[in-house]
């Protein structure tokens, strides 16, 4: 009898199958699989291979310096990530958050690798490649028709004082004309100031541990004032009870969410309020006796120019109410206070005019003195130039509609470009010599980038309110692009093609091995080891080539703290030129005037703008904005009394 | 249901951190270190807080006063490393939730995730991120890429593991050095290391030596979501009132996600 198949049976074999193989391990053997297969992606990079070294630089995006440890992979070894390095003193180990991503800089897509015209015709910015002869003809064409121009040619340096800016100077001194501007630092502009105020008698830096209030107009002191390390010293102060924060800004800033009292002024109106504290502070005898004998004007003349800051007036002005005022100045009176101005982070300084006003604030509260922490610090040791150097002036004390050809040497734009452009003839002719189609480059016509951070040989100097001088080096980690082209050597090219050849500018190795030998003349002073995480006495630093290898392996020099007060000269409040005490005035009472009625307080959109201008963004910071709200608003505007009387 | 077994052996160790509310900034410096260290990379252009990829978020929250007299704090949120009934664990249908019981740490195994995402709806903590997209690292990152964590792709779950390649980093160089056991701070996760204000304390929590260890057990700790009954290995402090309040509650979800519902 032979077998039948039916319909059923296949079935039922197709169903006990189908039952079997759900219950063995095969389906989830093909789930895990199919997971692993779909992940062999070709979108995946591969990462370096090879050795893995330590390697130590530091980051000079902006002023602070902050010392770097990079661990680097493969050979030649490049950076795959940073950290701050624990125990320096200067930097306390910590970096912002774009230091950790600072080694992509150099390859970010807005990067010049070379020699470029800027478009602006094309509804955007484009670089279009050019020869560099090209570039140096052009621009020397540009200087030769700009000879009716107060200032033919002006390099504008953003990070002044280095020995880079020194060579500069040596090789601008063989052009007719030629001179070197530099801008007011952001976080140090109170503090020049005040040594305006007093005759230039010495250089200050701040000692966070001295004083028991802070009135802040505007510093970015819990977002790295000077440099991120500063920040630990304040909030432990802070969360201790031992140090008071007054914050008065516009902006609803990190610095201003997290300081003990936060006054929001109306933006530009930071002279108005510093002279109407120093109003009560005179009127209602809180001034030491000690400063009413040094302050030589401290008579009717200075009361009658901050009279019209009484309480009242500047609560029209700025908002703040007359109550609190008051019992601001007095209790600023009773307590080590410290007074300090800056702009917004990134950004640049407040006004001359507000500056001023914050150096008067300060010498009424007995500043500097041995409990507020403002120190004399000595100056960083430099060698004498060679030669004659072009003058150097500040870019305030430049004539509107002056220059002809401005070169910009800096990655980020940390001045208001308006304040720039008014120095500027109406056929002026701007070069950026920045790393990136970025910041200056916006503006100009020709760019000529320069190494960026990490890929050459660079100096950092002591950052924006130190109490003590210090210098560090900054090894290159990253390798130059071909057409690269350091300032001094285009401005050599630049020289020659003008028929002022001038000697070739000198190296970066040589130039700093003499500033590290003035530094050893000078005696004085400590080094920083990084692996120990100890302090050598600069005697066992083994002379200048020993100082230069020590910091070229990530250690740091830091000068000793003048230890003796500095003795308060007599010193005017007012400026000695009446136009300048009128500007001060007309700034002061003028400020910003109220944008209609306004119920509340008077805000600014809260903001936290980077730390480095307006140099491009690491892709990885995206992290702070749209992926996590962190940073609300990366366009935050910037307010400063510069800017709002710009607009 | 699964569950992390408590260190029997004296060599086991139970890593976990204080986060010091009062000393975070919310300058955000580590979640960028720790997106450098573990190959995260940027967000899709259409990434948001919600799809873009991050193992560590520091939120924002404030004390819901009238401006100018309110407060705020930065509250870093990382894995919380939940020590009991970790819910991640119990819910992955493919096993890429594994738990290292010598040091406690709650770990993803990307290339077993199937991507169906039960754990990010079981997670109470909203600390693990899906990749919605291929990711995309631009050329600024291709040649700085950590070659100790493997890149994932598009379809995975991925969260934060206390940078366990650098345990394995220390525990290489003890045995190297003829040691067992890693040497206490030698193993440091990259947020830790790159806190400027040093408010991440990190280390054995049962250690009662380590500094860890006493400061979570000091005045003003708290553990988010304490009453889920997690155990997180993850302590926050603040001497602030209202903010252990606030983030014993729940965080606070911004306008952006209430619109979205």
């Amino acid at each position: 009898m032979g077998q039948r198949f039916t319909r059923r049976d296949v079935l039922f074999a197709a169903t006990g199958s189908a039952a079997g193989i759900a219950l063995s391990p095969l389906p989830w053997k093909l789930l895990g699989d199919s997971a692993i297969w779909t992940q062999r992606s070709r979108f995946a990079p591969e990462a370096l291979r090879g050795d893995v070294t330590t390697r130590f630089s530091a980051c000079t995006l902006c002023p602070a310096g902050c010392a770097l440890r990079a661990r680097c992979v493969g050979t030649p070894a490049l950076p795959v990530s940073m950290t701050g390095v624990k125990g320096n003193p200067v930097t306390h180990g910590a970096l912002c958050p774009t230091g950790f991503a600072v080694h992509h800089l150099a390859r970010h897509p807005l990067r010049l690798k070379g020699p470029a015209r800027i478009d602006l015709r094309k509804g955007g910015v484009e670089a279009v490649s050019a020869k560099a002869d090209d570039v140096v003809a052009a621009v020397a064409a540009a200087v030769r028709s700009s000879k009716g121009a107060a200032v033919p040619l002006a390099l504008l340096d953003l990070r002044p004082g280095r020995m880079a800016s020194l060579e500069c100077r040596r090789v601008l001194a063989g052009i007719p004309g030629a001179i070197q501007v530099v801008p007011a630092s952001r976080d140090a502009s109170t503090l020049d100031a005040i040594r305006a105020q007093l005759d230039g008698a010495a250089a200050f830096g701040v000692d966070l541990e001295k004083p028991s209030t802070i009135v802040s107009f505007g510093a970015p002191l819990r977002e790295g004032w000077g440099t991120p390390g500063t920040v630990p010293v304040l909030l432990t102060r802070q969360n201790a009870g031992t140090l008071r924060l007054v914050q008065l800004e516009a902006r609803r800033s990190p610095t201003a969410e997290g300081a003990d009292l936060w006054l929001p002024i109306r933006p530009g109106t930071e002279a108005a309020v510093a002279l109407g504290l120093a109003h009560l502070l005179v009127t209602e005898g809180l001034v030491a006796p000690e400063v009413a004998k040094r302050a030589r004007d401290l008579d009717a003349s200075f009361r009658s120019f901050v009279a019209p800051f009484e309480p009242g007036a500047v609560e029209r002005i700025s908002g703040i109410p007359a109550a609190t005022l008051r019992s601001l100045a007095r209790a600023l009176a009773n307590e080590p206070t410290l007074a300090i101005g800056s702009g917004a982070p990134g950004g640049e300084p407040l006004g001359i005019e507000e500056e001023r006003a914050i150096a008067i604030l300060n010498l009424l509260l007995g500043n500097p003195g041995p409990r507020s922490g403002l120190v004399a610090r000595r100056e960083l040791p430099a060698p004498v130039p060679d030669g004659a150097l072009a003058p150097q002036l500040s870019l305030a004390g430049i004539a509107d509609g002056s220059v002809g050809v401005l070169l910009i040497d800096g990655a980020a734009e940390t001045v208001p470009w308006a304040l720039v452009a008014a120095k500027l003839t109406p056929a002026s002719v701007v070069v950026s010599l920045s790393p990136w189609l970025a910041g200056p480059a916006l503006h100009a016509a020709w760019a000529v980038p320069a190494p960026a951070p990490l890929e050459s040989l660079d100096e950092v100097l002591t950052p924006a309110g130190a109490p003590v001088a210090s210098w560090a080096l900054a090894p290159p980690l990253l390798p130059v692009p071909e057409k690269a082209m350091a300032p001094a050597a285009f401005l050599e090219s630049l020289a020659a093609a003008l028929g002022s050849p001038s000697a070739a500018p000198e190296l970066p190795e040589p130039l700093l091995k003499r500033r590290a030998a003035a530094i050893v003349a000078a005696g004085r002073g400590k080094v920083f080891v990084p692996g120990s995480s100890s302090l050598l006495p600069l005697a066992d630093a083994g002379g200048a080539d020993g100082l230069y290898q020590k910091l070229s392996a990530g250690g740091a020099w830091i000068d000793e703290p003048v230890s003796a007060p500095v003795p308060l000269p007599l010193f005017d409040l007012l400026p000695p030129a009446p136009q300048a005490t009128a500007s001060l005035a007309s700034v002061a009472v003028l400020g910003r005037p109220a944008r209609g009625a306004q119920a509340g307080p008077n805000l600014e959109p809260e903001g936290y703008v980077g730390s480095t201008g307006t140099a491009p963004e690491p892709a990885i910071l995206g992290k702070l904005g749209r992926e996590s709200l962190l940073r609300t608003s990366t366009a935050a505007r910037r307010s400063t009394p510069v800017t709002i009387r710009e607009a | 249901m699964h569950t992390a077994k408590k260190p029997t052996d004296g060599k086991n160790h139970r890593y976990g951190m204080v986060i010091d509310l009062d000393r975070c900034t919310g300058c955000g410096a580590c979640m960028v270190a720790c997106a450098v260290e573990n190959n995260v990379p940027p967000g899709d252009p259409a990434a948001n807080e919600r799809t873009g990829i991050s193992w560590l978020r520091v939120y924002r929250m404030n004390d819901g006063k009238p401006l100018p007299e309110t407060r705020t704090a930065f509250v870093p949120v990382p894995c919380q490393q939940c020590g009991v009934s970790t819910p991640c664990l119990s819910v992955c249908p493919q096993n890429a939730v594994d738990i290292d019981q010598s040091s406690g740490i709650v770990g993803q195994i990307p290339v077993r995730c199937l991507g169906c995402r039960y754990c990010m709806a079981a997670c109470p903590y909203h600390t693990r991120s899906f990749n919605w997209w291929d990711p995309v690292y631009p050329a600024e990152m291709r040649e700085s890429l950590n070659p100790d964590v493997s890149t994932r792709t598009r379809g995975v779950v991925e969260k934060c593991n206390f940078c366990f390649h650098r345990l394995q980093q220390a525990r290489a160089k003890a045995a190297a050095a003829g040691g067992k056991d890693e040497a206490p701070g030698e193993y440091v996760p990259a947020c830790v290391e790159a806190c400027p204000t040093s408010a991440f304390l990190f280390g054995d929590l049962d250690d009662p030596a380590s500094d860890v260890a006493k400061a979570a057990k000091g005045e003003g700790t708290f553990r988010l979501l304490e009453k889920l009954g997690t155990d997180p290995k993850v302590i926050y402090r603040s001497a602030k009132p209202w903010v252990r309040q606030t983030a014993e509650g729940a965080l606070p979800r911004n306008g952006k996600e209430e619109h979205r519902g």
